[in-house]
């Protein structure tokens, strides 16, 4: 569990505080995602979370250990593993093999354990077979799935994805999204940093940050129903809310529609409502519309 | 087209020998190919060739990879044609300009020196990958651990260094191509204009190769990096064939340094 308490921190005294009064829980497995407008603290929270940053004031603990004592900086940064928007600058070795076991030799493992995590790893994300290749060969995504499985090779209990889907094509996305789907099952959270309000609904608590505290941290559902907070935090709500309210004065309705297919079958309900006598009797299957 | 020594994968005994003892022979040849005669090179390259072909690399193809110096080559070999005193080959000269018997024999044997030299470096390279070499490097420089100088650091900077060498190339070229854009011109101008542009490509590949180290260092530090000691994918491990290898090629180098 990573705990955060009463969390401020300042880069420099003469400018507002980029983090003021945090209070979170992460629990194991949970998929978080973060969200909120450039400058609204999201990196500077994140990089508390494996000791990049250290408090100005308050405290982090990751399983029980405090971020501020040095020596817990090497384990809690194993533990929590981060990946970066540009997998370009994240990248050290020379080969994607070497790269990957970076991360398991800087915590001094013996070789034969090495060479176990960076197969393990390169399977996990699907790079098997690419292990002599040169980084700078890989595609885009090739290179954000490489920084991820240099992160799995050192087991961590917790994923930071610091925008790493941004500069992804949509395949690129889903792979990556796909494999946190596949590490949630196996217990590890997931602190998702993204504008993407599509990726956000996969999440299981969506946390909102506005001048560096949090001003909302809930349900995907019901953080991300709520259209009038979301653009006060700068924040466009997911396109399907949005074309649910403009039906709402027109249509009460209570459900809570958050995807294509909920959509759809709502409207549908509603057109079959209204020209029942019209239409035959059948009923909306999820992507009977695709 | 062979670049400089780029490493050329391939199933050989060269391939296959333990990067410390190609590095080790590579610095012994050299020093002993700095001191030879013309019989000595002749030797010298006797051997070079014994061991391309031993590694699968055909004569040419090692030739070809010295390409990007052979203008340095010539230079070299004009310089030395061009202004050594002896007995003029033709019947003027031009000041202190004449070609010269004694200029054009220098001129051969210091380029066979420089070319040999340039072959053996290549031999290394193309039958030694460069993660290889790293950690030839690192475990050579081991003892310099007792004075306080860490050959992980070393050998990580090396590594780090020839990673970076075609992002930097690509962010170069992404920089040149938007001052281009912008409308710049690299090619026409006075020396002025041309150092100007040289500005315009260098001040944004510094801010870019700052802004890259500092996320560098990020990302390291977030993987758990600490200088100092560290683990490796595979460690190098002397077997009986390489002390075979090594005994060959000492006695190779001492025999030709003796000899010639």
């Amino acid at each position: 569990m990573i705990k955060i308490t009463n969390l401020s921190y300042v880069y420099q005294t003469d400018l507002p505080p980029a983090l003021l009064d945090i209070n979170l829980t992460i629990g194991e497995g949970e998929y978080i995602v973060l969200m909120g407008a450039n400058g609204s603290g999201k990196t500077t929270l994140i990089r508390h979370l494996n000791a990049l940053l250290l408090p100005s004031c308050g405290d982090v603990e990751v399983d029980g250990l405090n971020s501020k004592d040095s020596k817990n900086q090497v384990e809690i940064r194993r533990k929590v593993g981060m990946v970066f928007q540009n997998p370009d600058n994240q990248i050290v070795g020379m080969s994607v093999e070497e790269d990957v076991a970076f991360g398991p030799g800087n915590l001094k493992l013996p070789s034969s354990e090495v060479r176990r995590r960076v197969k393990e790893a390169l399977e996990m994300v699907g790079l098997s077979g690419f292990e002599k290749r040169v980084p700078y060969t890989l595609s885009g995504g090739e290179k954000q799935l490489l920084a991820l499985a240099g992160l799995l090779s050192m087991e961590p209990g917790y994923i930071v994805l610091d925008e790493a889907t941004s500069s992804l094509d949509p395949a690129g996305k889903e792979k990556v999204l796909t494999i946190m789907d596949r590490l949630r099952t196996k217990g590890i959270s997931i602190i998702h940093v993204t504008h993407n309000m599509e990726e956000a609904l996969r999440a299981d608590r969506v946390i909102l940050m506005g001048s560096g505290q949090i001003m909302a941290d809930g349900a995907a559902k019901d953080v991300l129903m709520n259209s009038e907070q979301l653009k006060a935090l700068g924040l466009n709500p997911p396109i399907i809310v949005e074309l649910m309210s403009r039906f709402q004065p027109h249509y009460n309705n209570e459900k809570i529609i958050l995807t294509v297919d909920q959509a759809a079958e709502q409207i549908f309900t509603w057109l079959h409502s209204n020209k029942g006598n019209d239409r035959d009797n059948g009923s909306w299957k999820a992507g009977s519309y695709a | 087209m062979h670049k400089l020594g780029q490493y050329l994968a391939k199933d050989s005994p060269v391939h296959s020998c333990d990067p410390r003892v190609k590095l080790l022979a590579v610095l012994a040849f050299s020093i002993v190919i700095l001191r030879l005669d013309f019989i000595g090179l002749i030797v010298t390259a006797g051997i070079i060739l014994a061991f391309s072909l031993l590694a699968n690399i055909g004569i040419i193809t090692l030739l070809k990879s010295t390409r990007p110096v052979w203008t340095f080559f010539l230079m070299l070999f004009f310089i030395y044609v061009l202004f050594s005193p002896g007995h003029s080959v033709l019947p003027f000269s031009l000041g202190p300009i004449m070609i010269s018997y004694e200029g054009l024999y220098l001129g051969v044997f210091q380029v066979s020196k420089f070319l040999l030299l340039i072959l053996t470096a290549s031999l290394l390279t193309m039958t030694t990958s460069p993660s290889e070499l790293t950690m030839a490097v690192e475990r050579l420089l081991r003892p310099l651990q007792t004075i306080g100088i860490s050959s992980h650091n070393i050998a990580l900077m090396v590594s780090m260094a020839l990673r970076f060498i075609p992002t930097l190339q690509l962010e170069m070229n992404n920089i040149r191509e938007a001052q281009l854009a912008r409308g710049a011109n690299f090619s026409a101008g006075s020396l002025r204009g041309k150092i100007r542009s040289i500005i315009s490509i260098a001040a944004p590949l510094t801010i870019s190769i700052l802004r890259r180290s500092d996320e560098l260092v990020e990302a390291m530090e977030a993987r758990g990096y600490q200088p100092g000691k560290r683990t490796y994918l595979r460690e190098l491990a002397f077997t009986g064939k390489d002390y075979y290898s090594l005994g060959i090629i000492s006695f190779i180098i001492i025999a030709v340094g003796y000899f010639t």
